[in-house]
């Protein structure tokens, strides 16, 4: 239990620090927005003020590498759907950027007063328990094989590169001078940060919707009886709280519907953008964050997940779909209607309408 | 084809009308809006026009000397010129504030960060954001003022729209 408490009270308390020191406000960690900062500062994207190559997010991947190559948990596995992997992590993405956050920065929103990340939050649960009426009905990815090593280096190896490019800044590397991109706390203290999380989040099996999926599989009652379910939801808790702490210390706590960081009032919209990111999530076995976990542990659909959710970036900026102070953008509301579509149309296809929960999702459910 | 199977479908098909609708809804203010964006990725070019940069002077110089209605007078005259420009919009809110029409201040500086973003934006040396954060909460307290006397007043009800844009903005955000 007490991993799961340190693996949420770490990362509530270093994102917010992460915050003080210079990162946007409640953005100590975004998966969505650093995903983008980076596509921009590789020059996928043309905003000026979104390019920054994020250490937190190199961090997230080669904390995971290092721990899961030291207690040997490193594996190259392959469960045969990377495309389909990819098409999500792009449509994850735009989820988040609709509602301005990804799961992990919603806590933050919360935990910061903006009361208006709740109905990310209610959304966010509608999606998962949508993903695990489909996982119940037979929803499977395909079987776990083993694949070739090479290609789980392939994500760590891209986070040494952007490492590389992070310190060395090349000319062709894209940094912003103003906006969100230039707003970021020490490197080091940032890369520290993100190690460790990744590091604990491995350990842990962290993940906000896991926590969550988690619930509607088994019930409130049977949760307590599975030491890694309530483990989950302790850490979302602890999470939520020591983030809470920090943020009424550091003054960045501020209660209240209007006003908030990162947020519009497009709460119709929000609510969807989060139900599209806790639906496809849960279809592939993990939110955003997780994805960054497994893909760094040797799961290589969940690398195409990765690069996916670069891709969805890129495009969240060029098509202009992510939400703003002044509300969704009308291409942002197609963008969401289009992916829960495809999100549907991904659960039909892809059901053995006679099996139950596919062995795939059940690694991990002891 | 089972429950799920069914309900999916249904989904879908919601999905697909609520979709078509909203295309062929906004489909001319789509194109106005992209007419919009043109411009403002033009304006966020930033090139330094040298008669709004001798008017603004000349406008702060009759701020400070409170000449306020020859101040008025030029801005105005800027203004329709270059609409674009939010430098002139700044100091026409600079200028209301000193009428004490604070309202009608927070609404220039809505436009001025509208059309330069630096303003709000601690990393240049355009970023006003104390002042606009000050303004925000006075125009704000006076909105709820004349509110509470008058509960139906759409136009307040606007303003205090634009004033939650505006303290949502000054709160920044990752994007």
């Amino acid at each position: 239990m007490v991993k799961f408490i340190v693996t949420g009270g770490f990362i509530g308390l270093a994102g917010v620090i992460l915050s003080y020191l210079g990162n946007p406000p409640s953005t100590g960690f975004c998966v969505s927005c650093f995903m983008e900062n980076i596509a921009g500062s590789l020059g996928l994207h043309g905003n000026i003020r979104m390019q920054y190559v994020r250490p937190e997010i190199i961090g997230f991947v080669l904390g995971a590498f290092f721990i899961s190559l030291s207690r040997k948990e490193f594996k190259a596995v392959s469960h045969g759907s990377p495309l389909l992997r990819f098409l999500v992590g792009i449509l994850l993405i735009i989820g988040c950027s609709v509602f301005m956050g990804c799961p992990i920065k919603m806590v933050f929103k919360i935990s910061a007063g903006d009361i208006t990340a709740l109905i990310g939050l209610v959304g966010l649960s509608v999606g998962v328990f949508i993903g695990m009426k489909f996982l119940e009905g037979g929803f499977r990815l395909g079987k776990p094989v083993q694949s070739q090593m090479a290609n789980a280096l392939l994500i760590p190896g891209l986070m040494f590169f952007l490492l590389f490019l992070l310190l060395a800044q090349p000319p062709f590397i894209a940094m912003s001078e103003k906006g969100a991109g230039a707003l970021y706390a020490p490197i080091f203290i940032s890369l520290a940060a993100g190690l460790i999380v990744g590091a604990l989040a491995q350990v842990s099996g962290f993940c906000i919707t896991g926590g969550i999926a988690r619930i509607f599989l088994w019930g409130p009652r049977e949760v307590k009886g599975c030491p890694k379910s309530t483990g989950l939801l302790v850490s979302i808790g602890s999470f939520f709280l020591l983030a809470l702490f920090a943020s009424i210390i550091t003054g960045q706590f501020s209660l209240g519907w209007h006003g908030q960081p990162s947020s519009n009032e497009s709460y119709g919209w929000s609510f969807l953008g989060m139900l599209m990111v806790g639906f496809g999530s849960v279809l592939i076995k993990g939110c955003p964050f997780r994805q960054l976990i497994s893909a760094g542990q040797g799961d290589i659909d969940a690398g195409a997940s990765v690069l996916g959710m670069l891709t969805g970036a890129a495009l969240v900026q060029n098509w202009g779909l992510s939400g703003n102070a002044g509300g969704t953008p009308y291409e942002g509301k197609i963008a969401v209607l289009a992916g829960l579509i495809i999100l549907f149309a991904i659960g039909l296809l892809y059901r053995e309408r006679t099996s139950g929960i596919a062995p795939e999702y059940q690694t991990g459910l002891e | 084809m089972d429950r799920l199977d069914r309900i999916s479908i249904w989904a879908v098909v919601i999905l697909i009308i609520s979709s078509s609708a909203l295309i062929s809804h906004h489909m001319g203010e789509a194109r106005t809006e992209r007419k919009d964006n043109q411009r403002m990725s033009v304006s966020s070019y930033h090139v330094v026009n040298p008669e709004v940069v001798n008017s603004s002077k000349a406008i702060r110089n009759l701020i400070e000397s409170s000449n306020i209605i020859k101040a008025e007078n030029l801005t105005k005259e800027i203004i329709g010129k270059y609409p674009y420009e939010g430098e002139v919009r700044m100091l026409m809110g600079d200028i209301f504030v000193r009428k004490q029409e604070i309202i009608k201040a927070v609404e220039e500086y809505k436009m001025a960060v509208d059309l330069n973003p630096d303003y709000l934006d601690k990393k240049t040396a355009l970023f006003q954001g104390k002042k606009l954060k000050r303004a925000v909460s006075e125009a704000l307290s006076e909105i709820e003022g004349k509110l509470r006397i008058n509960p139906q007043d759409e136009a307040l009800k606007k303003f205090r729209k634009d004033i939650y844009y505006l303290q949502r903005r000054i709160a920044g955000s990752c994007g």
